[in-house]
């Protein structure tokens, strides 16, 4: 496999999910931009291994996951702070709470209730918003089929109540 | 997929940031250039100083206890180049690991970095006594003891350091562990 062109292809195909990918984990833009930078260099020196056992979507979707989680805890390492990882504050909570007051029957933005939700469910949701099965989900996060199921009906209920 | 998932799915592409494949893809080339360079420049160097140090034993050295020293240190550099390029490679294994695998990992590579440091200073509190003692002694011998005592004063910054670092990742181990947790947990 010619790695070098291959990594054309591979990122005019997948670079927006690669870009979802980490919007779902990082909410700053040029962090973001370090961080899909960061997923792609780490694809294209993957693509030599890849044997063609699962989806080149799937293998894709698990590196970037894998670069992100990395990401996550590098970001909270260097901080040297320890916030909850299911209560980041991507965005004011007070004013997303007022505006759940005032405005109940307005749709919050998906992006941002998506980062409300803990980033095991986070990354379920997001997954099957991609059109992954709940076997790839299970693959690309090594866990159970059960446990995937199990996640993405907490992330949905938890969605049905905020959007 | 139902009705409520497949309208969330089309704003969840609605939300695509809009990315320029092209200057990424540049961007990335120049990284794995650099990254290749400098695995290559590590392994070239290491085998640079340790073909140097054998060129010294053969052509400069003057004694047979410069030469045994010279050979027991040749290797080194030699085998921190290669460990260097190996570890470059190894990186590329670690980013195609699940998260629950990569996971794991971050985890025993907490407890690795513990004991590496507890290691580390165990050793060099030993070493520092060692060499503290002997130059006290040197002293109460009445030789000259000038070299040791700067010796001593200069392993003291390296014992305070190691043992200060110590401090730091014990104190930190138990928060790296819980974050780990959470993002392991169901």
């Amino acid at each position: 496999m010619d790695c070098a062109t291959n990594i054309q292809s591979v990122l005019q195909e997948f670079t927006p999910l690669l870009s979802r990918i980490a919007a779902s984990y990082e909410f700053d833009a040029s962090l973001q931009e370090d961080l899909l930078q960061d997923i792609s260099l780490a694809v294209w020196r993957a693509l030599g291994s890849f044997r063609g056992d699962a989806k080149l979507k799937t293998f894709v979707a698990k590196i970037a996951h894998n670069r992100c989680i990395d990401h996550v805890i590098k970001q909270k390492s260097t901080s040297g702070k320890w916030v909850e990882l299911d209560e980041r504050d991507v965005i004011d909570k007070q004013n997303v709470a007022d505006s759940i007051q005032q405005k109940r029957d307005a749709s919050l933005d998906l992006l941002s209730a998506l980062h409300k939700l803990a980033i095991a469910n986070r990354q379920v949701i997001t997954m099957q918003l991609e059109g992954f099965s709940y076997l790839e989900i299970a693959n690309v996060l090594g866990i159970s089929e059960a446990a995937v199921t199990k996640r993405a009906a907490r992330a949905k209920q938890q969605l049905e109540q905020w959007l | 997929m139902d009705n409520q998932l497949s309208q969330w799915q089309k704003a969840f592409q609605s939300s695509t940031p809009q990315i320029d494949t092209e200057v990424l893809l540049q961007n990335i080339r120049k990284h794995h250039q650099k990254d290749r360079i400098k695995a290559w420049l590590d392994l070239l160097l290491g085998a640079g100083v340790s073909i140097f140090i054998l060129y010294t034993i053969i052509f400069q050295a003057e004694n047979s206890a410069f030469k045994f020293l010279l050979v027991a240190l040749s290797p080194i550099p030699l085998v921190f180049g290669v460990w260097a390029f190996k570890l470059s490679h190894q990186r590329e294994k670690i980013t195609q690991l699940n998260v629950a695998q990569l996971l794991r990992l971050k985890q025993a590579q907490t407890y690795k970095t513990l004991r590496y440091w507890r290691v580390t200073a165990y050793i060099f509190t030993i070493l520092w006594i060692a060499l503290c003692v002997y130059s006290g002694l040197l002293m109460i011998k009445g030789e000259e003891a000038s070299i040791w005592i700067i010796q001593v004063a200069t392993q003291s910054c390296m014992f305070l350091f190691v043992h200060i670092r110590f401090w730091q990742v014990k104190k930190r181990h138990p928060k790296d562990l819980a974050m780990l947790q959470t993002l392991q947990k169901e």
